[in-house]
């Protein structure tokens, strides 16, 4: 009934039409395939390619290898019982003072991080938190685009050239060890001689995120990262896994022996993170420290100062 | 049938008019709109310029309002689901005056939704990173998958139903609006005449994507909340969140639905086909969700307030006792038991207790998103004091335009595209007048068609 | 005369031997020790070294002794010593020393035990070709591999719903057809008959 009426009504606007009838079903098929709207498919084949493609994210460098041939596995032992933060020296703890120096972290990161933890009893602790280079990483877990990503040497770093600034990496990590340059970073004028690499996050750059790296390009070297280097006390160990050594810069240990002898521990333990940082219980007794003296100096960005209009910010 | 053919009519009248007609009040509201949105597209210029440093965010809390209005607006997105296609399953009747709008909150939700996400990025200019170096693991690429099927899903469970409505503008405002939309309304029609052929096409698609479109949305806010729940952090480290959070953003959907559909039917003179019934029933299913999320707040607090593990008593001080206490005690009591009451009490549930609530609900669960949120960063991972965060300017500003343009958006749709499901709507009177018992999508038999009918 | 340049000389030959054997200290003294590496020396990713002591002069195995192994090592630009490990020897005088693997090639091992009767630890050191290892020794686990539970699983759920949505997308595209290609007598009967019964229709 109806539906004549309809046709008689539409049968004039369409006569017109008819020379556009391949054309018309041309749109009409791209609508019906426009039905798909913000189609995944790009995403779609790039992930079924990187699916199929079975290598590791990336790797930065040459891979380090001990002198035959195994891969090496880096690793850090903290000894507490010789870390008093640094008040034996009456300076600012000097591992964050000289990796701030040596990769001019912006402020206020703080790659290893002196925290003041609290002992049964009441006596205080100081614990230098480096990034903890876990097995078991959330950051990598969770990054998109893998802009943070496991090495073989079991060292996580992050390509700041891939990093789209999402943050879900510093949401997941339960170290509170990643860092995010908020605002344009200064660049250090040291910076212009080197080129950047995800090894040697020299110049920082913006709307990125940004951690310690465990010193790998130091390390192929054969040369101590800055922290190690900078510790007065050589509290901490710097090793290898794969060889089981570690070295705080005095002295070589067997690592495993070192650990076990030790009671050595990971930070945060259950979450199962598998840390590649370890730590022998103390708290500072080796050097003279008093568990109850508190306190420690804050720490410094005095290559900031270098850099005109350096703009900061806070944590 | 003359009282049908009349009350016909005036259903199509009603349906064509704001297309046709355009008031002052109209272009006042947009200017409003589009000035919000102005400024807030300026502050976003500010945050290019800048870096994030503009906003109140830092490494301890490094998501804040931003993060919280895109979990807001995918939550509210639930509203087309539920209504349109749980009631089109169970062939609840009443619904049929109310799925175009809840279809389209869905859709502009979305888009809202996303666009937040990306306004968050550090590095917006590498945002397709995500489709070049995109891993499955993360949760943030299961939520590009999940949305963009939940919007390519929505947009066709939109289009199918409104295909013979446009039709019927096809047919009935030809010189009576401007060419462009006379274009848009015969693509879109794809030559619907109402045949046999074409509404078994058309009722096969709607089934399928009906069907589908319910475990797609589900899926959608549970792959949101496990941006938070697949973290090692004290307040996020739940189970529980998926069926949590997928319950809060019906809950919000259906709150979201009832405001627009009060402004909607007061604007545009929808008394005669939303009436109090439908406030009622969409207050019931408020209700019941007010319910089942105060289940998720008592699950979810008794079962880690009784273990108090650690971080868990510095969230319980600060989200019951201190910093967020008000935020909390608020949606609480004022966004979920309040509503539930305005709904059980049989002297508020009329329109205005429903629409109150619904505001009061709306208000609440962006409350609730936002302390999540913040809250669960504010918990300390290692010894160091707690931050604060305070969002600035620049986030309120571009917040604001996310919620004007969610606003513009529905304007505009109000403009262009049939507001109610018209077919749908008469069909139902007319099944309700001749044989309220008459089964619906017989097979074989043609139904009244919407398209082509000339009067 | 005679007795007297006799004691004499018995006394310097004493007092000769008591030099050689403390100037022989440093060295082996009364114990003899042998480092010899066994047959299987680096199955299951540990080097084993025996060490065997005995008594210098007639040989006799010396059980119970505490022995500790060390070797040079050198690492991040330090060179020390390092302690490989300690045990005691059993009954044939056989201490069975394992330690992690060092690299192939020539070591100075250094064997430092505390000799029956006497109080202060001796050191001795040789030589020792170690075969060294060449696979990769460390093995980092994370994660539980359960079979079929992997991406795959991920692709070909969203593979489905994307299938079923382009299912729904040519829907679409039939009714536009149907709407081109239909005769008009055909649809206006069909419309008429239903028209009179009433019946609803899909939707």
């Amino acid at each position: 009934m109806t539906e004549h009426n309809g046709h008689q009504q539409d049968s004039a606007p369409e006569l017109p039409q008819r020379g556009h009838r391949m054309g018309r079903r041309g749109v009409l098929r791209l609508m019906g395939l426009g039905v798909l709207g913000i189609a995944p498919l790009p995403i779609l084949s790039s992930l079924i390619k990187a699916t199929l493609d079975g290598h590791l994210v990336r790797s930065d460098g040459e891979v380090a290898r001990t002198p035959d041939g195994r891969i090496r596995q880096w690793t850090m032992i903290i000894d507490l019982r010789h870390c008093d933060g640094c008040q034996s020296v009456q300076k600012p703890p000097q591992c964050t003072a000289a990796c701030i120096q040596g990769h001019f972290a912006p402020e206020p990161m703080e790659w290893i991080q002196v925290f003041e933890g609290d002992l049964p009893g009441g006596g205080t602790q100081f614990i230098p938190t480096p990034c903890q280079q876990c097995q078991n990483p959330p950051c990598v877990n969770v990054c998109p685009v893998a802009a943070t990503f496991s090495t073989p040497e079991g060292t996580v770093l992050i390509d700041q050239d891939r990093c789209i600034g999402c943050r879900i990496c510093m949401a997941a990590c339960p170290y509170d060890r990643r860092f995010f340059n908020w605002g344009t970073p200064p660049v250090p004028p040291e910076a212009l001689l080197a080129s950047y690499s995800a090894e040697h996050q020299v110049p920082a750059k913006k709307g990125t995120v940004m951690k310690c790296d465990f010193c790998p390009d130091m390390m192929r070297a054969d040369v101590l990262p800055y922290c190690v280097q900078g510790c007065p006390n050589n509290a901490i160990y710097y090793g290898d896994l794969e060889e089981d050594v570690a070295s705080n810069g005095k002295e070589v240990v067997i690592a495993s022996r070192f650990l076990s002898e030790n009671q050595a521990y990971h930070l945060r333990e259950d979450l199962k993170t598998k840390p590649r940082v370890y730590y022998i219980p103390g708290h500072g007794e080796a050097v003279g420290r008093d568990a109850f003296n508190k306190g420690r100096l804050p720490t410094q960005w005095p290559w900031m100062k270098l850099v005109n209009g350096a703009r900061t910010w806070k944590r | 049938m003359e009282e049908m053919s009349a009350w016909r009519e005036r259903l199509e009248r009603t349906a064509l008019a704001p297309v046709t007609r355009t008031s002052w009040a109209y272009y006042v509201w947009v200017a409003f709109l589009l000035t919000v949105i102005g400024w807030g597209i300026y502050a976003y210029y500010r945050q290019l310029q800048d870096g994030l440093i503009v906003t109140g965010m830092r490494d301890r809390i490094s998501w804040g309002l931003y993060i919280t209005t895109f979990v807001f607006f995918i939550g509210i997105s639930h509203a087309g689901t539920l209504i349109s296609a749980i009631l089109r399953v169970s062939q609840a009747r009443w619904r049929t005056p109310i799925t175009r709008m809840a279809e389209f909150i869905t859709l502009v939700s979305l888009v809202c939704g996303a666009l937040f996400v990306i306004i968050d990025l550090g590095r917006p200019d590498r945002v397709l990173n995500v489709i070049r170096y995109g891993r499955w693991q993360s949760p943030i690429i299961w939520d590009v998958l999940a949305i963009t099927t939940y919007i390519t899903a929505s947009t066709a469970y939109l289009f199918l139903p409104m295909i013979p409505d446009l039709a019927l503008f096809r047919d009935r405002l030809a010189g009576r609006v401007s060419g462009w939309r006379m274009w848009l309304y015969r693509l879109l029609s794809v030559r619907w005449q109402g045949t046999r052929a074409q509404w078994h096409s058309m009722g096969a698609a709607i089934t399928t994507a009906m069907i589908l479109i319910i475990p797609i949305a589900v899926s959608v806010h549970t792959v949101v909340s496990w941006i938070f729940a697949m973290t090692l952090r004290e307040p996020w480290n739940s189970t529980i969140f998926g069926a949590f959070f997928v319950a809060g953003a019906i809950f919000s959907g259906v709150a979201t639905l009832i405001v627009v559909m009060a402004i909607l039917r007061k604007v545009y003179h929808l008394e005669e086909y939303i009436t109090e019934k439908h406030f009622v029933y969409l207050g019931y299913l408020l209700g019941a969700f007010s319910l089942i999320m105060v289940y998720g707040n008592v699950s979810e607090y008794l079962t880690t307030g009784y273990k108090m593990t650690e971080g868990t008593e510095f969230h319980f001080r600060q989200l019951f006792l201190g910093q967020f206490a008000g935020f909390y005690w608020f949606y609480l009591l004022g966004g979920l038991v309040l509503p539930g009451l305005l709904i059980l009490l049989p002297w508020t549930r009329n329109i205005w207790g429903v629409v109150a609530a619904s505001i009061l609900v709306v208000a609440a669960m962006w409350v609730e998103r936002y302390f999540i949120v913040v809250s669960g960063f504010r918990v300390p991972l290692m010894p160091y004091d707690p931050s604060t965060y305070a969002p600035t300017w620049v986030e309120l500003s571009v917040m604001a335009a996310g919620f004007a343009l969610f606003a513009l958006l529905i304007t505009l749709f109000v403009k262009i595209f049939p507001i109610i499901a018209i077919w749908e709507v008469a069909e139902d009177e007319e099944s309700a007048e001749i044989q309220p018992a008459a089964r619906r999508f017989a097979h074989g038999s043609a139904p009244e068609p919407a398209g082509g009918v000339g009067r | 005369m005679k007795s007297i340049v006799f004691k004499v000389f018995a006394v310097s030959i004493a007092l000769g031997v008591a030099v050689f054997a403390l100037a022989g200290s440093a060295g082996a003294s009364h114990v003899t020790v042998e480092v010899s590496v066994p047959d299987q020396s680096t199955a299951g990713g540990t080097d084993t070294l025996l060490v065997t002591l005995r008594s210098a002069d007639r040989g006799v195995p010396l059980a119970s002794v505490a022995v500790s192994l060390y070797a040079d090592a050198s690492f991040g630009g330090v060179d020390s010593q390092v302690e490989l490990g300690q045990t005691v020897t059993d009954q044939s005088g056989v201490a069975v020393v394992k330690f992690h693997p060092l690299s192939a090639g020539d070591h100075q091992i250094s064997v430092q035990y505390v000799s029956p009767g006497e109080s202060q630890p001796e050191v001795t050191t040789t030589s020792v070709s170690l075969p060294g290892v060449t696979s990769q020794l460390y093995q980092s686990t994370a994660g539980v591999k359960i079979p079929g539970l992997n991406v795959w699983l991920l692709i070909a759920v969203v593979a489905t719903v994307w299938a079923v949505l382009l299912s729904v997308a040519w829907r679409v595209i039939a009714i536009a057809h149907a709407g081109a290609e239909r005769t008009a007598p055909e649809a206006t009967h069909g419309k008429r008959a239903d028209a009179q019964t009433g019946s609803m229709g899909a939707g």
